[in-house]
């Protein structure tokens, strides 16, 4: 009896082969309690289904949910890799362009410290030339300072008019002879700067 | 007795299209074993949050449906069992027990299916309300197909006992 409603069960869920259905309809043809079974099993399936497609799907606010957008495919390992090996290399560039720096700055430092001996010397030679240059002009200024002092210091300059005798001899003698013989200026001769000739 | 396990290569749904299809229909599901509106609720939001975490790992080997559909009812049932740790397991007695307190005159269809197990109100869910086959039921459910031929038996047997006010 079981087995019949167990067929009849499967028969409800359309799950018998065909000679199984066959056979099945055949009992329900002749069995007045299989058939109400059968019938009963078709009202049961029915309000089971009828029930949940009831469920108050009100309660289950699905356009308030914001569906999840897919996730961007990123393989984080190619990635990180990629960018490990270009930070490598950077790296590198960095070392190698650093060692080269190195020497350049080397061989910069020692041509400015060439440079520098180079003007060092030349500066020497100038120096040297300016102190005597600068001992001449003394030498010479000193020279000049002694004739000017010797000649300041000198005795009081007295006008020899041993030889004039008359005014007129005096002219003569002013425009015949040159003065610088026959003239002897003396200090008093000197207002500020100028001379005044008598 | 072997699992059955379909193989069919099928086509893959977008996720947003997805959901629209198949959250009402995991909502009942997860509804028809747990009992419970907010549980439902939360099982279908674990599903669909599974579904985006593994679907690079998803391969279309079962359909994305029957995917969902066993991944709400590891969900769900995990859920019962921490439940039922919780209460220190309700036999099967004062499981009855509890809804027989409910019970009126006349029992109404959404009473005696809260008398069911989870286990047995799913496979009736599948059958009446999903319309899936014996084979389908029992690759989501991994039991084997006699397994799912007797249970459903059972189970529609001990339904038509409630209604009828003989358990």
């Amino acid at each position: 009896m079981e087995e019949l409603e167990m067929k009849i069960s499967q028969l409800v869920d359309n799950e018998l082969s065909d000679t199984e259905q066959i056979e099945v309809f055949g009992v329900l043809a002749n069995d007045e309690k299989a058939r109400q079974q059968y019938s009963k099993l078709l009202m049961l399936k029915k309000e089971v289904s009828k029930h949940h497609s009831e469920v108050r799907t009100d309660l289950f606010p699905i356009k308030l949910v914001q569906p999840v957008q897919e996730l961007p495919k990123v393989n984080i390992y190619k990635f990180g890799f990629t960018f490990s090996s270009v930070a490598a290399i950077i790296l590198i560039m960095f070392l190698l362009w650093g060692q080269n720096e190195n020497k350049r700055t080397v061989e910069q430092f020692n041509s400015l410290l060439e440079k520098y001996e180079l003007i060092k010397a030349e500066k020497k030679q100038l120096l040297n030339k300016h102190e005597v240059k600068t001992t001449v002009l003394n030498a010479a200024f000193t020279k000049k300072r002694k004739i000017k002092k010797a000649v300041l210091t000198e005795a009081p300059i007295s006008v020899n008019t041993t030889n004039i005798t008359t005014n007129t001899d005096r002219l003569r003698k002013f425009t015949q002879i040159p003065l610088a013989n026959n003239v002897v200026i003396n200090k008093d001769d000197f207002i500020g700067g100028q001379i005044v000739s008598n | 007795m072997e699992k059955v396990v379909l193989k069919a290569k099928r086509e893959i749904i977008p996720f947003p299209e997805l959901y629209e299809k198949y959250s009402m229909d995991i909502y009942r599901y997860s509804l028809s074993i747990l009992k419970d509106e907010d549980d439902a609720k939360d099982a279908v939001q674990e599903t669909f949050f599974r579904y985006v975490e593994n679907q690079k790992t998803f391969r279309a080997d079962a359909s994305q449906k029957t995917w969902l559909l066993v991944v709400a009812r590891n969900y769900c049932f995990s859920k019962l069992k921490k439940a039922d740790n919780n209460n220190d397991s309700i036999d099967d007695d004062s499981f009855d027990s509890i809804y027989e307190l409910q019970l009126d005159d006349r029992i109404t269809l959404q009473d005696a299916l809260k008398r069911l197990r989870p286990e047995q109100n799913e496979l009736l869910f599948l059958k009446e309300y999903g319309n899936y086959s014996y084979i389908e039921i029992a690759e989501i459910t991994g039991d084997t197909l006699e397994n799912i031929k007797i249970k459903l038996f059972r189970t529609r047997q001990k339904l038509r006992k409630i209604l009828e006010g003989s358990l």
